[in-house]
């Protein structure tokens, strides 16, 4: 027991001590943010935009910060294009507001072009308006859009698919790189005991299968930090989502079965520590275990892809299947779970399956680990793998 | 302190080609206080063995006995060992695995720590607290005795212990063994240095294709395999001597040769036959080396 706590403890160190680890604990956050921030970042805030407004318009009724609209009747389109400075554009309004030509001297930022895009559209909808007669309260309500709910009989909470697939999207891709980086880091790590030879030292003060273990539990304790990690990311993001938003996002992370997706995640980390730790014993160099390796990414990849594709079909039948084959199951499940398509029955038999898998991908693993571990010089084959395995 | 017995140990191993017997019967005594030399050309079994008795392989037939008792993992963690091709884990500090290893060992910590800091002074390691993967290979070995040494053990086995090591750091780590073996410590060393068994073993075991050869005390082999020869200077030139019949000779320079003199020839009327014809400057008897020894016995098999 000294043995096993002194392993576990080892391996938890390390991992928090290497900054690979805590890049993958805050690369997807990173991305995540990035991606919503860095195009706010980049844009330079544009200076006001001086808008002068030729044709039928009532544009230069329009007060706003960014940008002042100048009539002008008197001149000549191309005259003012002659004119034209930086931060100034021009306007050619057609007949009844119908279309509109801007041009300027060099291109609009994002901010400014969508503006000038609502600003229209507002001067087209108001100018319409008034020649039908309708007051402004009458327009506005004819504008608003009418509320629409979508509810599956049987289901006691309103479905929401489009924020389902992006919680599917971001769930999937986020237990993908989890089990991908547990499973790299166990790897590696069983490398470097067998590359540096420690593991014939280690071997003769602990079982195989008790260093294993250790290995696995430190392994699944992180993940589980990483989970916690994440959640407190994801909940303080949500403090930043506007309030229109936030209702209903957090109506539905409550509709969630959480606990259960936990379930699934942890028996498929450990599934997969245990698989990735067999395959680290069988070879002395990265290079020769890319194959092995790679064997193992293809479920995940499989079951990633088809979950990217099929997120918004969660009854799918193929969805049906690789949420219950247990090498899938650890991502797919979780995702049907989301989208609330599934009945006790088949979440206990997946996750029945997916633990019975474990635990014989655990004895396998553990039978491999003895076998290859203090095998040098070779590259196993399957066949040789095998007949290891049988002896 | 107990011996080590090895009883008709027996382990095959699967190779791409069928099956590969590593050891074969192998039966023999290890004695304590005693630095044991295990010999044998590459891939004869040495390594196979050590393996065996630190528990890190089972073997196939056989029992192996500290004393009267079969080995067991709580022996084991009294013995010291130190693998062939050895490493640490690079990117932690030679103290902290250290300290690591040696409670895996079954060291409390503060007995590894005292552990750690009295061998590091016998072997002048002030670099304990740098990562291995910045230590030279020579530093990275001294670890790796640390690691046998510490905690009192009551056998070392040691793999190929001076590969790669400077002369110095080697002269030192054998006069700590000398000294280990005398305080009573079981000492079974594989190497290939065979130049440096004489000096530094006291019993040697001979594995070739997985079958003992040879084992015994050192002096008692080397007047075994003496093949009567001597060596032999004196005033007058080798070549202008008349030999005793039987003899044979063998320059070594111009007044220098080895002799061998037929088994029944009695020494004192072959000196003084020589005698009559020139002076001796020296004469003593040639004893067989221990590479001698290895090369004879492997040749013949």
């Amino acid at each position: 027991m000294r043995s096993f706590a002194l392993i576990y403890l080892r391996e938890i160190k390390v991992r928090l001590r290497d900054w690979r680890f805590w890049l993958g604990f805050l690369l997807l956050p990173l991305i995540g943010g990035l991606s919503l921030l860095l195009p706010r970042l980049l844009e330079r805030p544009p200076k006001p935009l001086q808008v002068y407004v030729i044709g039928d318009s009532n544009l230069a009724q329009i007060r706003v910060a960014e940008m002042a609209f100048v009539p002008v009747s008197a001149a000549s389109p191309d005259s003012l294009k002659e004119h034209l400075g930086p931060n100034q554009a021009l306007i050619v309004a057609g007949k009844a507001g119908k279309a509109f030509q801007i041009f300027s001297t060099e291109d609009l930022s994002l901010t400014q072009e969508e503006a000038l895009r609502r600003l229209l559209h507002q001067v087209k909808t108001l100018e319409k308006a008034r020649t039908l007669g309708l007051s402004t309260q009458a327009l506005a309500e004819l504008q608003e859009p009418p509320e629409v709910h979508f509810y599956v009989l049987g289901k006691s909470t309103e479905s929401r698919k489009g924020l389902v697939m992006l919680l599917s999207s971001l769930t999937s891709s986020l237990l993908y790189i989890l089990i991908m980086m547990t499973g790299y880091s166990i790897l590696l790590s069983t490398l470097e005991e067998k590359t540096n030879r420690l593991v014939e030292y280690l071997l003769i003060y602990v079982k195989p299968g008790q260093l294993l273990t250790a290995k696995v539990l430190a392994m699944l304790s992180l993940t589980m930090l990483q989970l916690a990690g994440w959640a407190g990311m994801g909940l303080l993001a949500l403090t930043q989502v506007p309030e229109s938003l936030l209702s209903t996002l957090t109506g539905m992370l409550r509709g969630v079965p959480w606990l259960e997706i936990g379930f699934f995640v942890l028996a498929g980390v450990v599934l997969y520590t245990f698989l990735y730790a067999a395959a680290g014993a069988t070879s002395e160099s990265v290079t020769e275990l890319s194959g092995l390796a790679q064997a193992l990414q293809w479920p995940l990849l499989l079951g990633f892809f088809a979950l990217l594709t099929l997120s918004s079909d969660p009854a799918h039948p193929l969805l049906r299947f690789l949420s219950h084959f247990p090498l899938t199951a650890p991502l797919a499940m979780p995702i049907r779970l989301i989208a609330g398509s599934v009945s006790l029955v088949e979440e206990s038999l997946s996750l029945l399956l997916l633990l019975l898998t474990a635990a014989g991908g655990g004895y396998f693993a553990a039978r491999v680990y003895r076998a290859a571990l203090l095998l040098y010089g070779q590259k196993l084959s399957w066949k040789a793998l095998w007949q290891l395995l049988q002896a | 302190m107990r011996s080590l017995v090895i009883a008709g140990v027996s382990k095959a191993f699967r190779g791409p080609q069928g099956p590969v017997q590593a050891l074969s019967a192998l039966s023999t005594t290890i004695p304590p206080g005693k630095v044991v030399g295990l010999l044998g050309p590459n891939g004869s079994g040495k390594t196979t063995l050590l393996r065996l008795i630190m528990g890190l392989a089972l073997p196939d037939a056989g029992e192996i006995r500290y004393g009267d008792e079969p080995m067991h993992a709580a022996i084991r963690q009294h013995f010291g060992y130190m693998p062939e091709e050895r490493g640490l884990y690079p990117r932690m500090t030679a103290r902290s695995q250290l300290l690591y290893l040696l409670q895996l060992k079954g060291l409390s910590r503060p007995e590894a720590e005292a552990e750690i800091q009295r061998w590091a002074k016998r072997l002048d390691t002030p670099w304990l607290d740098r990562q291995a993967r910045t230590l030279s290979k020579g530093m990275q070995q001294k670890v790796q005795l640390i690691l046998a040494l510490a905690g009192q053990p009551w056998a070392l086995l040691l793999d190929e212990p001076f590969s790669g090591l400077d002369p110095l750091v080697a002269a030192d780590i054998e006069a700590l063994l000398q000294e280990e073996a005398q305080k009573g410590l079981l000492i079974l060393l594989s190497t290939h240095r065979l130049e440096q068994v004489d000096l530094l073993c006291q019993h040697v075991l001979l594995i070739h294709k997985g079958v003992l050869r040879l084992a015994g005390d050192v002096p008692t082999l080397r007047r075994t395999y003496w093949d009567h020869t001597y060596e032999i200077e004196t005033t007058l030139p080798i070549a202008e001597i008349t030999w005793p019949e039987g003899t044979t000779w063998q320059a070594l320079g111009s007044h220098r040769a080895l002799l061998r003199i037929p088994p029944d020839q009695p020494i004192r009327p072959f000196l003084e036959a020589v005698l009559r014809q020139t002076d001796i400057r020296f004469f003593t008897e040639k004893l067989p080396t221990i590479k001698d020894i290895f090369l004879k016995v492997t040749e013949t098999v």
